[in-house]
């Protein structure tokens, strides 16, 4: 389970603690954050690249969940809908942040290439990932590390497939750029 | 040697090509260091990107305490196309649909009174949870229906009577949200500005220093943002330089005035600058700091009934007089409204600003509309230098 929590979850079904959360009730939230959160937050964490606002992606999520799940029809799979309200979680606080001209405030070496020859490190990689443009790295990321089909990709950012695709190719390009290969 | 195209080695890599293909490319890539290095970057990501940390403890219970104290997101569930998605809310939003939401807000088994006390003249309170109810329950109906007035003429000729004697030196403490889309507010954020007098390179200055602080109702988070200072004419409140730090004190963003136009540097070691034209008149939110320094021109306005004048490039006018309440105390204010304003391809939202009549004090700012807006609020201030 991921954290230690106040709220402890129940032994209900899937569908039992969608239908209890829809209601609010605390414990049926504990459930689903049982069952998915450590996932949600981690797709939040590569999106983001920051603990700090992956956390409250996840935590904005739950404080919604109960409207939200009114208008979500029960097909068996949640954690697909929930996957995808955070990926747009996210690129609306990266929207928000753009407007009042806020700046990623990254350590020196995330804005420069890393290293020096030596071994690459999973710092290193870290780091090339989150100094790509928000929109390259968030469908690199779906893409590559979450496995969305570049159709998924374009329904779920609104643009389409083939720019999707142009994005991640140029966002190969630029990893390739920063990690220094030949 | 010929390389291979960069779309058919990612192709390759992500495992999407024939048989054939895959033998012909994996027989050149094992001559061709330059194009296996493009196919070993994405395995190479894969293989070694770091496995996502643990969220916190206590995640899930701060969710629990901000919804138990009347907390409400609107969660962006789908269904459409991002942006579209945008459109069709600004539509609802336009139509009068907020108070249909309103309801879709209030959780089964409770009632509206359990929910977070709205002031009914202002439209404002001091929690977070009442920004949510102002947004969702009233944003039409309140602040953001459409004023009907006219602009008078002289709204769109620019400000040349200025009374900058009235800024008064101090600290003055500003809480502002931010709602996009889909009514999703931002973290609650906090702003000092200590406001004084001193003097640059012989030319008396206004200084701003400016922090920003982010807060939850729950209180879980408290992340400290850039800090920012910046300088800008006494007498003409033309604005002159603006650094923007980092939280370790390293300079991030420089804004500079020259004659003819703004420098702004940025990125390692300043690579990334840029130049604009030069605000051609005081108060054009150009410089960082943009609320103090747009605050010290509204309190320098000459306001009375039938006022009018271009601030930067939006056209205000007075609009009547309001009382109003925010965390500071009740204030008597000139209201000003801005209907906005299109440019070509620039889109300025429509503003509205209360300013105090006794006092020089923006009381209250409001930025754009449903379902993009801005409200900041005065929380307190204490005059005189520190």
């Amino acid at each position: 389970m991921p954290g230690d929590e106040a709220v402890t979850a129940s032994e209900w079904s899937e569908s039992e603690a969608v239908a209890r959360a829809r209601l609010g009730e605390p414990e049926a939230l504990a459930t689903l954050y049982h069952q998915h959160g450590k996932q949600l937050f981690g797709l939040a964490w590569r999106l983001t690249g920051s603990r700090a606002d992956a956390e409250d992606v996840v935590q904005d999520l739950f404080v919604g969940l109960p409207e939200a799940l009114r208008r979500y029809e029960d097909r068996g799979r949640v954690e697909a809908w929930l996957r995808a309200v955070v990926v747009r979680l996210v690129l609306m606080r990266k929207r928000a942040e753009r407007r009042r001209g806020e700046v990623d405030l990254l350590p020196d070496d995330a804005r420069s290439v890393p290293p020096d020859g030596g071994v690459l490190t999973r710092a290193d990689l870290d780091q090339a990932l989150r100094a790509l443009p928000d929109a390259m790295r968030t469908v690199f990321v779906l893409r590559a590390l979450e496995g969305y089909s570049h159709a998924e990709i374009g329904t779920l950012l609104g643009i389409r497939a083939g720019t999707s695709e142009v994005r991640y190719h140029r966002a190969v390009q630029r990893l390739r750029a920063a990690l220094r290969e030949p | 040697m010929a390389h291979l195209r960069e779309r058919m080695l990612v192709r390759y890599a992500d495992g999407e090509v024939s048989e054939r293909v895959r033998r012909t490319v994996a027989e050149h890539l094992l001559e061709c260091p330059r194009c296996r290095a493009t196919v070993d970057v994405l395995g190479l990501v894969r293989a070694s990107a770091s496995s996502p940390p643990s969220p916190s403890d206590g995640l899930l219970t701060g969710a629990v305490e901000r919804r138990a104290a009347g907390e409400r997101v609107l969660l962006p569930t789908g269904g459409f196309g991002f942006l579209q998605r945008r459109w069709r809310i600004a539509a609802l939003a336009s139509a009068g649909a907020a108070a249909i939401l309103a309801v879709s807000l209030v959780p089964a088994g409770r009632t509206g009174s359990d929910q977070a006390p709205m002031h009914e003249e202002g439209c404002m309170s001091g929690t977070r949870s009442a920004f949510y109810a102002i947004v969702v329950g009233s944003g039409v109906a309140c602040a953001d229906a459409p004023t009907a007035f006219e602009l008078p003429d002289s709204a769109y000729e620019p400000v040349t009577s200025l009374a900058p004697d009235r800024i008064a030196a101090g600290t003055y403490v500003y809480e502002d949200v931010m709602w996009t889309d889909g009514l999703v507010a931002s973290p609650q954020r906090h702003t000092e500005y200590t406001l004084r007098p001193t003097m640059v390179e012989g030319s008396s200055v206004w200084e701003v220093r400016a922090s920003y602080a982010y807060r939850f109702v729950a209180g879980r988070y408290a992340r400290t943002g850039n800090t920012e200072v910046a300088w800008f004419d006494r007498a003409s409140l033309a604005p002159v330089r603006s650094i923007a730090y980092a939280p370790d004190g390293r300079p991030w963003i420089e804004w500079e005035a020259t004659p003819d136009s703004i420098i702004q540097r940025w990125g390692p070691a300043g690579s990334l600058s840029r130049r604009a034209a030069r605000p051609r008149h005081p108060g054009l939110a150009t410089l960082g700091v943009t609320g103090a320094h747009l605050f010290a021109v509204l309190v320098s306005l000459p306001l009375a009934d039938g006022w009018g004048g271009q601030i930067g490039a939006l056209p205000y006018a007075v609009v009547g007089q309001e009382e109003v309440t925010v965390p500071a105390g009740t204030f008597m204010c000139w209201r000003l409204e801005s209907p906005g304003l299109a440019e070509g391809r620039r889109r300025w939202p429509a503003a509205r600003a209360w300013v105090a009549v006794e006092r020089p004090l923006v009381v209250r700012y409001e930025f754009g509309a449903v379902p993009d807006r801005r409200e900041t609020v005065l929380v307190s201030f204490e005059s005189g230098s520190r």
